[in-house]
């Protein structure tokens, strides 16, 4: 203790300070007399002086430090903090994966897979192989070397010609897509290659079945704006927030300039939430099956477009739903693609298909039965219009099997009369015509029919036999399926489930169903219908035995149409929409089929078509065949 | 303070009592009989406090290299499995993208357009409509249907098809109408698979559909 105190005290510098050294033991006396030896031989500088103004410079510094510390940490702590935080802070999005779409099976129609765009700065490219540095290096290429050596590699790993990539590269832009969507492990490939190249993250959209179920399905592509894959056409387009998901997010700092994360800096996260799957009711093979002999019939028979929609008799899902014209998802923009979905948003005139309403009115009001024998005169008036039927006879007598069998118009029309319109139009709207199915496809047209206030005389000879008034191939299938079904009409879904990220499998809640008729009169209808289909002598035949198939008694109805002459504003006399809509087995019934033709130049019929895909429904849906012999009943008693 | 106070006392009444090594003390004051005693007992603690503080050195010193290389192992552990870690991610992600890319191959080739035209490439032609064969419980059949041998038809319209169903079409179906029994397919083939179809309903169904058409003098005033 006493030694450190004496090496404590040894700097003079206190002692003239003029501080007492207190309590302090004196210290033994040598320095002074050092000190006044050195003063005579020292020139006038005080060192003293120095330390004194040393100190205060000092404490100056040290203030001003104080002072800048204060400022610092103090007044302007927030905004620094904040300003360095977003410095570092990044605010990376992690993206959701897009839902599938998938058909009833599980079969997928749409789904998604991560790929990588080829993005390139050809400014920069240029200037950093036109630096003089790397202009004196002996044989290092020009930029437009250097520029055509990448788009020939890049061509050689992705298999693309290297013409548009090097057009690319060589526009004096700053920011170039070389290529869209490019598998991952050859975007990693090129981008080793040549490191001017960066990749940008995409998700490409994958429709392994092409062009079927296209016009149903949809379309969707990578969005610039939103970062994000978007639908646009169909369900992709409908359904495209239960697809999307919700991008999640995470807050973490990077290094400044470049994406590197610094590890353990992840402030908040969010994850992503995938985007549901959609399960359709659709049956891809059948699908497939049905366009196809869609297609092949509508360009058979001439006609300009068809479509064709397949319903379970007894919930009302759509099992496929076919146009003739479709288009390759992965191109939409292709010329002569037909992008829209005519089953549902283009409504027709459906001609005699639309005899159903006017026959299950009667039925169901108890004015008629089947066997009733009418006496149907060649024609009949109609306010001021006179209507006859498309073959010409005197005065013939027809059961009402045969009015309905063999389409007599006259006939219908005399039916109509005593159901009255009120009857008729309550049927027309329990069948669902004139309202939307609510089905989830997007544009859906619910058709139009005149309001039962603005009926004109004219109006009630038109509308029974399906003139005036209008409906989508759906509606019609739907019309049809009520007497299926047993008189109950269930409005036609084609989302039958959700499947969540977890798995979890959420089914579309069912419609209600609307009660059109009573179970008596959808059975009788479907006996009626089965006179349509049926093949016998003159009068005894239906007008569309062709739609009929060995083994399964087919109750449907044919329909013909007339087009309006947009010229003339009158009904054409040459163009038609041809129809047919039916279900087998016609007792059972577990498939209900609606056909829709337009303008073809024969005006065949689209009952052949009927038995096309009935025959491979009943093949595909392994319907039990029946043995009972095929139904006969009169039509035309002399 | 205090405590400083009254502990200086108690210290130097045990430097008294106790020599202490330390303290210079007794060194000064002692008398020369005691003097070869104290430096013996000095060298004696000195000794033995060296040959204490050596072993300690020699730990600290064993335990700071035992450190040093631990830490640089583990380092060097950290390195290469980080290496190693990276390599079995390159391997992961290699892996999820060739399972995403067999995913889509698989899909693509199981899709019914691809299904068609791989089977149109290998000769086959669509069944048809098959005839039913029916056992009755008494033993008896009955056929339903009217069987025929399946034939090719034209390949079928399709405006657009995905690329793996495109190639070789042609050629294959070709293939394909030799193959069946040399019935050749006349052109459209398409209306001869039509007409077959129509078998089952005798004569043609031309004026049924005319009975379709309503009154056509009067065009309707809607």
């Amino acid at each position: 203790m006493p030694r450190s105190a004496a090496t404590l005290s040894r700097p003079p510098a206190r002692a003239p300070g003029g501080r007492a050294p207190g309590g302090r033991r004196p210290a033994p006396p040598p320095p002074p007399p050092r000190r006044p030896a050195r003063r005579p031989a020292a020139r006038p500088p005080d060192p003293r002086r120095r330390l004194r103004i040393g100190r205060v410079l000092l404490v100056a510094v040290l203030l001003l430090c104080t002072l800048k510390l204060v400022e610092v940490q103090g007044i302007r702590a927030g905004d620094l903090s904040a300003d360095a935080a977003r410095q570092r802070t990044t605010r990376q999005v992690v993206p959701a994966e897009r839902g599938s779409i998938l058909d009833r099976y599980g079969t997928p129609l749409a789904f998604s897979v991560e790929a990588k765009a080829l993005v390139a700065n050809p400014r920069r490219i240029t200037a950093d192989w036109n630096e003089p540095a790397v202009r004196s290096q002996p044989g290092s290429p020009t930029a437009d070397q250097r520029k055509s050596a990448i788009a020939l590699g890049m061509g050689r790993i992705l298999g693309t010609d290297p013409g548009p990539i090097f057009q690319a590269l060589t526009s004096d832009r700053s920011y170039v897509v070389l290529a869209p969507l490019v598998d991952p492990g050859a975007a990693r490939q090129v981008r080793e290659a040549f490191p001017e190249i960066a990749e940008e993250d995409r998700e490409s959209r994958q429709y392994p079945a092409g062009d079927v179920a296209a016009t149903v399905v949809g379309s969707a592509a990578w969005n610039m704006d939103r970062q994000k894959i978007r639908g646009s056409i169909g369900l992709e387009s409908a359904l495209d927030t239960t697809l999307a998901g919700t991008d999640g997010f995470r807050v973490v700092d990077t290094a400044e300039g470049s994406d590197a994360v610094i590890p353990g800096t992840t402030r908040a996260e969010q994850p992503a939430q995938a985007g549901r799957d959609v399960v359709l009711s659709l049956d891809t093979d059948l699908q497939y099956a049905v366009e196809q002999r869609l297609r092949d019939y509508t360009a058979r028979v001439g006609a300009r477009t068809g479509s064709a929609v397949v319903l379970d008799a007894h919930t009302g899902q759509v099992l496929s739903m076919a146009n003739s014209g479709s288009f390759n998802p992965a191109a939409p923009g292709t010329p002569g693609s037909q992008l829209s979905n005519p089953s549902v948003t283009s409504p027709f005139e459906p001609g005699s298909v639309n005899k159903i309403v006017t026959m299950a009115a009667a039925v169901e009001a108890g004015v008629v039965r089947p066997e009733d024998v009418l006496t149907v005169p060649g024609s009949i008036r109609f306010a001021d219009r006179t209507i006859s039927d498309a073959w010409s006879h005197g005065t013939i007598h027809l059961t009402l099997n045969g009015v309905l069998g063999r389409s007599s118009n006259v006939g219908t029309l005399m039916t109509a009369q005593r159901v009255g319109p009120d009857r008729f139009a309550s049927m027309l709207e329990a069948l669902g015509i004139g309202t939307r199915t609510g089905i989830e496809l997007p544009g859906e047209s619910p058709g139009s029919v005149p309001a039962r206030e603005d009926w004109s005389g004219s109006t009630f000879g038109n509308l029974p036999i399906g003139q005036g008034l209008s409906m989508t191939t759906l509606q019609m299938a739907s019309m049809y399926q009520a007497v299926a079904n047993d008189g109950v009409r269930v409005p036609p879904r084609i989302v039958e489930a959700e499947v969540g990220a977890d798995g979890v499998r959420t089914p579309s809640p069912a419609p209600p169903g609307v009660r059109a008729m009573s179970p008596q009169t959808a059975h009788t209808m479907r006996d009626m219908l089965q006179s349509v289909t049926q093949d016998g002598h003159g009068g005894d035949r239906g007008t569309g035995p062709a739609a009929a198939m060995p083994g399964y008694p087919v109750a449907g109805k044919t329909g013909t149409a007339q087009q309006v002459d947009p010229g003339c504003g009158c009904y054409s006399q040459s163009n038609y929409w041809i129809t047919f809509a039916g279900m087998f087995p016609a007792q059972d019934p577990r498939y209900v089929v609606a056909l829709m033709l337009d303008r073809p130049p024969g005006g065949d019929s689209a009952a052949p078509l009927f038995h096309d895909i009935g025959a491979y429904l009943a093949q595909h849906g392994n319907v039990p065949v029946s043995t009972a012999p095929p139904r006969h009943v009169p039509l035309t008693l002399p | 303070m205090s405590t400083a106070t009254l502990t200086g006392p108690r210290t130097s009444g045990r430097t008294d009592t106790r020599p202490d090594p330390r303290t210079p003390a007794p060194a000064r004051r002692g008398t020369a009989p005691r003097r070869p005693a104290a430096t013996t007992r000095r060298d004696a603690t000195t000794e033995a406090r060296a040959s204490g503080t050596a072993p300690f050195v020699l730990l600290i010193m064993v335990l700071l290299t035992g450190g040093l290389v631990a830490t640089l192992w583990l380092s060097t552990a950290a390195a290469a499995d980080s290496y190693r870690l990276d390599e079995a991610r390159q391997v992961a992600r290699d892996l999820s993208e060739q399972s995403e890319r067999l995913h889509r191959d698989v899909e693509a080739a199981q899709s019914a357009p691809a299904l068609a035209a791989a089977a149109r490439a290998q000769g086959m032609v669509p069944a048809g409509e098959p005839a039913v064969l029916l056992v009755h419980p008494d033993g008896s059949s009955q056929v339903i249907g009217d069987p025929r041998p399946a034939q090719a038809v034209a390949p079928p319209v399709t405006p657009t098809l995905p690329a793996p169903a495109t190639p070789a079409d042609p050629a294959q179906v070709n293939g394909a109408q030799a193959a069946t029994d040399g019935q050749q397919a006349p052109p459209p083939a398409g209306a001869a698979a039509a007409e077959d179809q129509l078998v089952a309903v005798p004569d043609d169904g031309r004026p049924a559909q005319d009975a379709d058409r309503p009154d056509s003098t009067d065009p309707a005033g809607t």
